[in-house]
């Protein structure tokens, strides 16, 4: 008896029972679709037969239903890395992991912001910090960088043009930070409240150990890079939740997808040293950068050359070298008055 | 200073998405076999909410759900006795189960077993309800009510949690696939329709 013969005379009751036809009816395995559609189109006197099994069995649903929101499913999985006992009796097998996850406590998350894009989403911060209470600011202005505690320890360091809002005392249940631009954090570790780091397009939580992040922001796209530990990921509207893992950056997308790739770790954090870098960015970007970086205002004259890509890391150079390689690059001349540099093409 | 264009980014994105999704069941646990940190967040990723959902459906109580997971993954994590397993869907619902075994021996005030897996038949648009007939369903969610705990967990993991009768033997502990077809075919003879009951029903309708 082939398998196509098999079913001739099967009845709804012998249909639930084979777990080939289940598998179809539950979309398990979408290759099998292929022989359960031809075999109805070559036995119609089957059909009504097979359509009613298929939806008894789709329709088997349970009366309650549990799911996890996210926050549970983050501090869940954090508990678990941490090797949180409640049970007692595993305890001793677990001490081991612990030690070693609460040995690192590192966080950095950095973002990048275009200008422009940083100027409206400080309008819009301002006028939903009025809404709040017992929020604090701290900016760090174009061309300074700047380093301060929260209230639970934290060290956090906003970089140039870069501005962080928290409560004066961070919340009981949950720590969370809002970053526009990019900052380096040095969480202090609480097993009982994440840390949670938001922007206007995602959000980051950590899930116990260390992370590093990165981000940088092009047309509102915000890109994560972890280094060590672990952190969880998602879009404002939690629609898409990711867990990074060490080497990976997750990047939010227009569709609000968050895309996962692997990264050359070396690359990330070099602001933190005072070393300007440029990684195949475009001129715009470039001057963005500068102006940042240096606190001027830089106005062009000419066509700029959109194709050119510009990569190279700077420690401590002065404004003018890095004019100078960049206009040798370029072809461009350039005058500097005070906080105000001319290009011209 | 100047370079080329060049698609970085995009390249890794095709990499990484591409592994992402073709790595299978089999290929996870092997890797997390091996030790990989990532396979582990994987597998958490993938099957607690599955776990947490039919945890839920077998003790009731959202708190010991997340506490018997929290245990799960922590001796999946630390045991060094990977033994082979049948999927790793059908491994955590069983390392889920016996650990609330254990449990609800020690404490006698967990829930009681009778209203565990409570099923219901529902049907998405009226066209089928139709098709199907009325009093079939009604007689379908009479009969579900009258199965055993056993049998509407065995009718769900089978139907709902797509598992294989592999699986669900693996899931439920019991001996092998024949034991999981024996309570499943039973299930489902109990649910089917009997000509006088159908006949009775049918006139009540009248």
């Amino acid at each position: 008896m082939t398998i196509k013969t098999k079913y001739i005379d099967y009845e709804i009751q012998d249909f639930l029972k084979d777990e080939f036809f289940v598998k179809w009816a539950t979309n398990s395995d979408p290759k099998l679709s292929d022989f359960w559609d031809k075999w109805i189109s070559e036995h119609p006197q089957k059909t009504n037969t097979i359509l009613e099994a298929k939806q008894l069995i789709q329709s088997l649903q349970y009366k309650e239903e549990a799911h996890l929101v996210d926050d549970e499913y983050i501090r869940l999985y954090e508990k678990i890395l941490k090797g949180h006992n409640i049970t007692g009796s595993t305890k001793k097998r677990y001490t081991n992991f612990y030690r070693v996850a609460a040995a690192v406590s590192l966080i950095v998350v950095s973002f990048f912001t275009l200008n422009s894009y940083y100027k409206k989403l400080n309008n819009y911060y301002k006028k939903e910090k009025e809404e709040r209470a017992n929020y604090e600011v701290k900016s760090a202005a174009n061309g300074e960088k700047l380093t301060f505690r929260l209230s639970d320890g934290t060290i956090v360091k906003l970089n140039a043009g870069s501005q962080l809002e928290f409560q004066e005392v961070l919340g009981d249940q949950i720590r969370e930070v809002r970053l526009t631009g990019e900052a380096f954090f040095d969480v202090v570790k609480d097993v009982h409240r994440s840390f949670v780091v938001k922007t206007d397009k995602m959000k980051v939580e950590t899930l116990g150990t260390s992370f590093n992040v990165n981000s940088y922001n092009e047309e509102g796209n915000h890109t994560i890079t972890l280094v060590t530990g672990k952190v969880g990921v998602s879009t404002l509207d939690k629609s898409n939740y990711k867990i990074l893992v060490p080497g990976q950056r997750a990047h939010v997308n227009k569709d609000a997808e968050i895309i996962i790739s692997e990264v050359d770790l070396t690359e990330v954090n070099h602001w933190r040293y005072d070393i300007l870098s440029f990684d195949e960015n475009d001129f715009d970007e470039v001057i963005v950068s500068l102006e940042r970086w240096y606190g001027v205002k830089v106005t062009i004259e000419g066509t700029i050359p959109t194709l050119d890509r510009f990569s190279g890391k700077f420690k401590n150079e002065s404004l003018e070298n890095i004019l100078d390689v960049i206009a040798f690059a370029s072809g461009f001349t350039y005058t500097v008055n005070e906080k105000n540099v001319n290009i011209k093409f | 200073m100047k370079s080329e264009e060049r698609i970085r980014e995009f390249s890794f994105q095709a990499s990484s998405e591409a592994s992402q999704n073709i790595i299978s069941d089999n290929e996870l646990w092997t890797k997390f076999l091996e030790g990989d940190q990532g396979a582990f967040a994987q597998i958490y990723k993938e099957y607690v909410n599955d776990l947490y959902n039919f945890g839920f459906q077998l003790c009731r109580n959202r708190e010991v759900s997340k506490d018997i997971i929290h245990d799960v993954f922590m001796s999946l994590r630390f045991s060094k006795s990977k033994s082979k397993i049948k999927s790793i869907k059908s491994y955590l619902f069983r390392c889920f189960y016996t650990e609330w075994i254990k449990r609800s021996k020690k404490e006698s005030n967990l829930s009681s077993l009778s209203d565990c897996f409570a099923i219901t038949a529902s049907f998405e648009d009226r066209l089928i309800e139709k098709q199907i007939g009325a009093t079939k369903i009604k007689y379908l969610r009479q009969a579900l009510k009258s199965l055993t705990v056993k049998q509407r967990k065995g009718i769900m993991l089978f139907f709902y949690e797509k598992m294989s009768y592999d699986e669900v033997a693996e899931a439920m502990t019991l001996r092998n696939a024949k034991s999981a077809r024996k309570l499943i075919y039973r299930a489902l003879d109990r649910l089917k329709p009997t000509k006088t009951f159908m006949k009775i029903l049918f006139s009540f309708h009248l």
